[in-house]
């Protein structure tokens, strides 16, 4: 299968719809940062260049969705983003945040903003935060309290996932 | 809805770094006599990251988290809702819950006190886009303002109020996001606001953990105050920046 036919396996989205008007990108905050273009990595797709997936530029894409509300075809490129990271988990396995990611879901079930932003930020997180971010230290520890028996299913899913 | 028992589901970061937003969230629904049930001990929704790595993830979350609900959900965390719902759950925003199904009317009516502030609504993306989880107009939305404007405030427009927090991005770029969040704030106090109002965990966490200066409330704690909760219980100091302003302050 192309990657055009797997995108559309997984979130419904033709690209062949896509005739470059350009709305995409005009509307797109991240547009131009390391090179980021909707409509320019749709065209690649079209083309058959399969190189976008191991550039993993897409991550870019805040799915903010501005994109898909403008877009006369009806195309949702934050869905065609979201389609090339599965085919690029399946395909090299999960990324270093998706495995930090799943760790702590499979473990807690659980997300804390706190200690991601530890674990991005390390050290230097008063640099970013300033100090009253220590506001956030005893926050760190916190768990949640998801159920037991969840947090084991939430572990099958993923695993199945 | 007289009768009804709704479900809510309050998102990972209103039990951690944004519990002020749940605490006034529910004090909020009670005074208005909403029933619900509170699911704190359910599994987080997958957010972005989740259906990043497998759509199939998000879908079987969001099963989870409806089948234990019995139903859909109330979730005050933009995020949530449009996880579960892109997941092929059932979530209702706070907001579109309090405007659409309990109304202005009622909401007025358990208004007891007024608060003088200037402030910027801050919607994000989620709750907006795409079209079919859209609240309210996608480009230019006005539940928020409405809902805000019965307790006094004076609401005032920005041009970032519906732009990304960099809230997604954070992880992967977090230079960028924090920049993102910065330009928000910048953009409401370049527009005369006193305090922001927002309406998302993720959005709340990336605004007033990473910036200075401006007040960054959850809009239910404007809400909570003008509905009669003591000041000291709507959580205001544990905000990164507190407001000096309004509350009785």
């Amino acid at each position: 299968m192309s990657l055009r036919d797997d995108i559309k396996a997984i979130s419904g989205q033709d690209v062949m719809l896509c005739f470059q008007c350009g709305e995409c990108s005009s509307s797109c905050q991240m547009a131009g940062y390391k090179g980021f273009s909707p409509a320019k990595l749709i065209h690649s797709i079209q083309l058959g260049m399969e190189d976008v997936l191991r550039s993993r530029i897409y991550e870019l894409c805040l799915h903010c969705f501005l994109c898909s509300v403008r877009c006369p075809q009806g195309l949702s490129f934050p869905d065609i983003a979201t389609a090339l990271s599965n085919i690029a988990v399946r395909r090299y396995g999960p990324g270093k945040i998706e495995k930090m990611f799943l760790d702590e879901i499979t473990n807690k079930g659980f997300l804390n903003p706190a200690t991601f932003a530890l674990k991005t930020f390390g050290f230097s997180l008063p640099k970013y935060a300033g100090l009253k971010g220590l506001k956030a230290a005893p926050i760190i520890f916190e768990r949640g309290n998801v159920r037991r028996e969840l947090v084991e299913e939430v572990r099958r899913v993923a695993r199945e996932g | 809805m007289q009768g009804r028992v709704e479900a809510y589901y309050p998102g990972c970061s209103a039990r951690t770094t944004e519990r002020a937003y749940l605490r006034t969230a529910l004090f909020v629904l009670r005074k208005l006599g909403v029933e619900f049930r509170l699911l704190d001990d359910l599994p987080c929704c997958g957010t972005l990251e989740g259906e990043l790595y497998s759509r199939e993830l998000t879908r079987k979350l969001a099963e989870i988290i409806n089948r234990e609900a019995n139903g859909r959900v109330i979730t005050g965390c933009s995020g949530c809702y449009s996880t579960i719902n892109r997941g092929g759950g059932s979530a209702t925003h706070l907001v579109d819950f309090l405007f659409r199904e309990v109304g202005l009317e009622r909401i007025a009516e358990g208004i007891v006190r007024k608060v003088d502030l200037k402030v910027a609504a801050y919607y994000g993306c989620q709750a907006l886009r795409p079209k079919e989880l859209a609240i309210d107009d996608p480009e230019d939305p006005r539940v928020l303002e409405e809902i805000l404007s019965l307790t006094g405030v004076q609401t005032v427009d920005f041009p970032m109020r519906t732009k990304c927090c960099g809230g997604p991005i954070a992880l992967k770029e977090p230079d960028l996001a924090i920049r993102m969040a910065k330009d928000v704030v910048k953009s409401a106090e370049d527009s005369g606001a006193e305090a922001i109002a927002t309406m998302c965990n993720l959005c709340h966490f990336m605004l007033d953990f990473y910036t200075s200066g401006l007040p960054i409330l959850h809009f239910t704690q404007i809400l909570a105050y003008s509905m009669g909760m003591p000041p000291d219980e709507l959580g205001l100091d544990e905000l990164f920046n507190p407001p000096r302003k309004g509350f009785g302050r």
